[in-house]
């Protein structure tokens, strides 16, 4: 295309032939301000409700026993406090991922489905990605609850616990993505904090060829998934380390 | 530790309403995903945010939830020596 050439549609004068002219990319389509399709995991917005429904299960496995004094049988009966501990995050852990991947299995397939009959636009995915959000949400959930299961064991209180842990894995989430902070902060919020393991849910792919906002806000992450989820790996480990040195140094 | 694991699953399992509360995570999950996937056109699809914070609303009603139950097992009326008339004249 010449330098000369605008874009539109043109009447020859001479011949009274008609031309239309126009640019455009030719790229992979990518989510942001310009993109018009749907993402995968958009069907994936219910983890919400999985997700506070196994937190509350995570703090309560451990908060109910410290409220009935069961907390003293089960630390007589077993050898080592640790052990105890460890054994519930495994049990909880198995629970939660059941759960999340269940429902990710169930809720990926309809959700699809109902957006392509509604005429809505999905961008492309392959079925290992598939197989990653459908597993990464259980892997969510199960870290979720071992989180929770030791801020249970922290604070022996149900109500802090389920509060605290909600709030430090959605409101993170909710501030980076709803545009209430800008992209910057939004960035590292999702770095730092429990909620960079909602990275795992992104199927969207960033091009660099693609010029568009790869923001929080539109769904971009600023870790890769596998790196968000070991984030909130990381949190869960420290926040299990703690509970197991604070449960062998206190009185039950 | 098979005996841990064993004792802790045993104790998950026999509580009363997990398989129901399980299940019910896994419906409401699912529900509030379609429910939010029928509503999604291309014209809403520019405003992702907004449609993420519908689950936080009923995420909230599901923490209320399970949570009041796990008090009130705990709560016994016990009359409060300095305050007979009970928790009314004691909120008053």
């Amino acid at each position: 295309v010449g330098p000369q050439a605008s874009t539109g549609f043109q009447q020859d004068q001479a011949t009274g032939a008609f031309s239309i002219r126009g640019s455009g990319d030719i790229a992979p389509a990518v989510g942001g301000p310009m993109g018009d399709g749907q993402a995968v995991e958009r069907t994936l917005v219910g983890t919400f409700a999985g997700l506070v429904v196994v937190i509350v299960l995570g703090t309560l496995f451990i908060t109910t026993e410290y409220r009935r004094g069961l907390i003293r049988t089960t630390l007589i009966a077993s050898q080592g406090r640790g052990r105890v501990l460890a054994a519930k995050a495994v049990v909880a852990a198995a629970v939660a991922f059941t759960t999340g991947a269940v429902a990710a299995a169930v809720a990926i397939p309809l959700c699809v489905h109902m957006l392509k009959a509604n005429g809505n636009v999905l961008y492309p995915v392959g079925l290992l990605t598939e197989l990653r959000l459908v597993v990464g949400t259980g892997a969510l959930l199960a870290v979720a609850a071992v989180l929770a299961l030791a801020a249970g064991t922290i604070l022996r209180r149900s109500a802090g616990a389920v509060t605290i842990v909600v709030a430090v894995i959605v409101l993170p989430y909710i501030l980076a993505s709803a545009s209430v902070l800008p992209a910057g902060p939004s960035e590292w919020l999702l770095r730092l904090t429990p909620a960079a393991g909602f990275a795992i849910q992104q199927s969207l792919r960033a091009f660099t060829q693609v010029d568009s906002q790869y923001t929080p806000s539109f769904g971009y992450f600023p870790l890769s998934p596998w790196a968000g989820l070991a984030v909130m790996c990381g949190w869960a480990a420290l926040a299990l380390g703690l509970a197991a040195y604070l449960l062998r140094r206190r009185d039950a | 530790m098979r005996l841990a694991l064993h004792a802790e699953w045993t104790k998950l399992r026999t509580q009363p309403g997990m398989a129901a509360l399980l299940i019910g995570a896994v419906v409401l999950t699912v529900r509030l995903s379609t429910g939010v996937a029928a509503t999604a056109t291309t014209a809403s699809a520019s405003d992702p945010a907004k449609l993420a914070l519908t689950g936080v609303y009923l995420g909230q009603v599901v923490v209320g939830g399970p949570v009041r139950t796990g008090d009130r097992r705990r709560v016994q009326h016990r009359p409060d020596p300095h305050h007979p008339g009970g928790d009314a004249a004691r909120d008053a």
